[in-house]
């Protein structure tokens, strides 16, 4: 069942902080730093907790809301609330800035490591010499010497300073994959909108939606709340609920993203989508295995036998009082339904 | 009532990664590395317990291979536990089950461990435990095992799953490390 979705994943290569050789634990320690601690993935709109504590918004929106009792901070267990979420983008732009520069800085760390193996036990080398905002093409070659800028104090190449300082230190345009998302933010910062209609977009997405109530509200009510939005109102009353929690807390989760890593609406529409696909598909999964049935087929028999002589036994009483309606058989279907429905509990 | 978020996809991906770090580096300290039927990375023999799951199409469940402790009445056995994953994890903990069934006061007869680690702060089913050292999404497989090695050196009486066992590692200690051993003894495969 799930060995498709296994199988794609297993092509995928996970990246784990022990890729990084033994020698180097600073940059272990460098990228598990960039790792939220409850889905070991990357930060992925970082938001900080009144402890300090730093989670992937989505990841931590997710145990706020299953936990039964109290919400707590997951690494140090602080009382917490929704409402104290901040967005960390310092952490965002950290892992912006080391996702590309990772692949780069890992060769050279296996590189150092074989070149240390091939000599005798050298000193420990320095680690982290390659900044991670200058993600050379191609790997293998050394470093092009980088320079600070003087205006902006940014690294930049040696033979691109001058074009950089013309350019009003204007990230230059040597298709580095951080300048593009630096463009962004200066012009984020600077209120030019890059691409008007996506930043209208973003720029009326600006309110976080309030936590709701759904116990005091009203079916009607409940279906405008979904219908504001535009999400269907397909399901019962428990799929709408479900339905509008989980778009409070992706839309909320989005922005908590910085504004050029944010999606658009109908991006959030689509995860919402897929996020339903998968309920259903769970729901579906029969709840009671058949192994567990095989092994205890025969207490089932005996339980069915035994509720059987019960019901006729009932019925014998019953059917001199005329009156009465008829008692139903038990079929051996109804019991194993009674059955599977306490498994499910 | 809540709906938990679960999201099958986050908790593999989850899995994956941490199953990754058991089998690259292990442990700082070499307390165990991890491995599969399927790839055959095996480190039994030597003394070194292991984790990870049993067949290559179902990622939830996993078998851990743990070696008892120095100075218990574990010591030179390795014993298999089922590791089940919910597909809410790591919101909600695993479920961890020693088969065959240990002797050992927080472990209950067929074989389910009864640790604090392990259980969510909502429930509560020995109403002894702090939340302070109940589940949370920051842990993990790795940190689970070792407490669980930790707690077949120092069984937590407080909180008997096993009130028999309990009682006998209470007052005849002896008696109980014999039948430990014997118990042990009938599990010794290849």
């Amino acid at each position: 069942m799930n060995s498709n979705k296994l199988k794609i994943l297993l092509a995928q290569d996970i990246t784990d902080p022990s890729d990084f050789p033994k020698q180097t634990p600073l940059l272990r320690q460098l990228d598990s730093a960039a790792r939220c601690p409850i889905c070991a993935d990357y930060f992925d709109g970082p938001v900080s907790l009144i402890c300090g504590h730093s989670f992937c918004s989505m990841c931590i929106r997710s145990v706020i809301s299953s936990s039964s009792s109290k919400a707590q901070c997951p690494t140090c267990r602080q009382n917490t609330t929704e409402s104290q979420l901040r967005p960390n983008p310092a952490i965002e732009d950290i892992v912006t800035a080391w996702k590309p520069a990772r692949p780069f800085v890992l060769s050279l760390a296996k590189h150092e490591e074989d070149r240390v193996a091939a000599v005798s036990p050298a000193p420990p080398k320095k680690k982290r010499r390659p900044s991670p905002p200058s993600p050379a093409g191609p790997s293998g070659i050394a470093t092009q010497a980088t320079v600070e800028c003087p205006v902006c104090s940014r690294l930049v190449a040696f033979e691109e300073i001058n074009e950089h300082m013309d350019n009003n230190c204007e990230a230059t345009d040597s298709g580095k994959p951080s300048s593009k998302s630096q463009k962004a933010q200066w012009s984020y910062l600077m209120g030019q909108p890059k691409s008007k209609g996506k930043e209208k977009d973003r720029a009326d997405a600006e309110d976080r939606l309030p936590k709701v109530s759904y116990d005091i509200l009203k079916d009607k009510q409940l279906k405008d709340k979904l219908l504001e939005h535009g999400l269907p109102t397909t399901g019962d009353r428990a799929m709408w609920t479900a339905r509008h929690q989980r778009w409070t807390m992706l839309w909320n989760a989005n922005l908590d993203k910085s504004a050029p890593k944010r999606q658009t609406k109908a991006g959030i529409l689509k995860e919402l989508k897929k996020w339903e696909e998968e309920r259903k598909a769970q729901k579906e999964k029969p709840t009671v295995d058949e192994s567990h049935l095989k092994t205890h087929s025969s207490e089932f028999r005996q339980l069915i036998a035994a509720a059987r002589s019960k019901a006729a036994i009932t019925e014998c009483v019953d059917a001199p009082s005329g009156s009465s309606p008829a008692p139903r058989l038990p079929s051996e279907d109804d019991i194993i339904v009674i059955d599977s429905d306490h498994e499910a509990e | 009532m809540n709906s938990r978020s679960a999201n099958s996809a986050t908790a593999l991906r989850r899995l994956m990664t941490e199953y990754r770090q058991l089998t690259s580096g292990g442990s700082p300290d070499g307390m165990f590395t991890a491995g599969t039927h399927q790839f055959r990375v095996f480190g039994v023999g030597t003394n070194v317990p292991s984790s990870g799951p049993i067949s290559e199409s179902d990622f939830f469940t996993w078998e851990a291979l743990i070696c008892g402790p120095k100075d218990t009445p574990f010591e030179g056995g390795v014993f298999a536990a089922k590791l089940t994953f919910p597909t809410d994890y790591p919101l909600s903990p695993f479920k961890m089950k020693f088969d065959p069934p240990l002797l050992h006061p927080n472990i209950y007869p067929d074989g389910t461990v009864c640790i604090s680690i392990l259980h969510t702060p909502g429930d509560d089913p020995t109403m002894y435990e702090q939340a302070s050292e109940r589940w949370s999404p920051v842990q993990s497989v790795e940190k689970v095992i070792l407490s669980v090695i930790s707690m077949l050196a120092e069984p937590n009486l407080e909180s008997p799953a096993s009130v028999d066992c309990s009682k006998l590692y209470r007052d005849n200690r002896a008696e109980y490390e014999r039948q430990v051993w014997s118990r042990a003894e009938l599990f010794v495969v290849t």
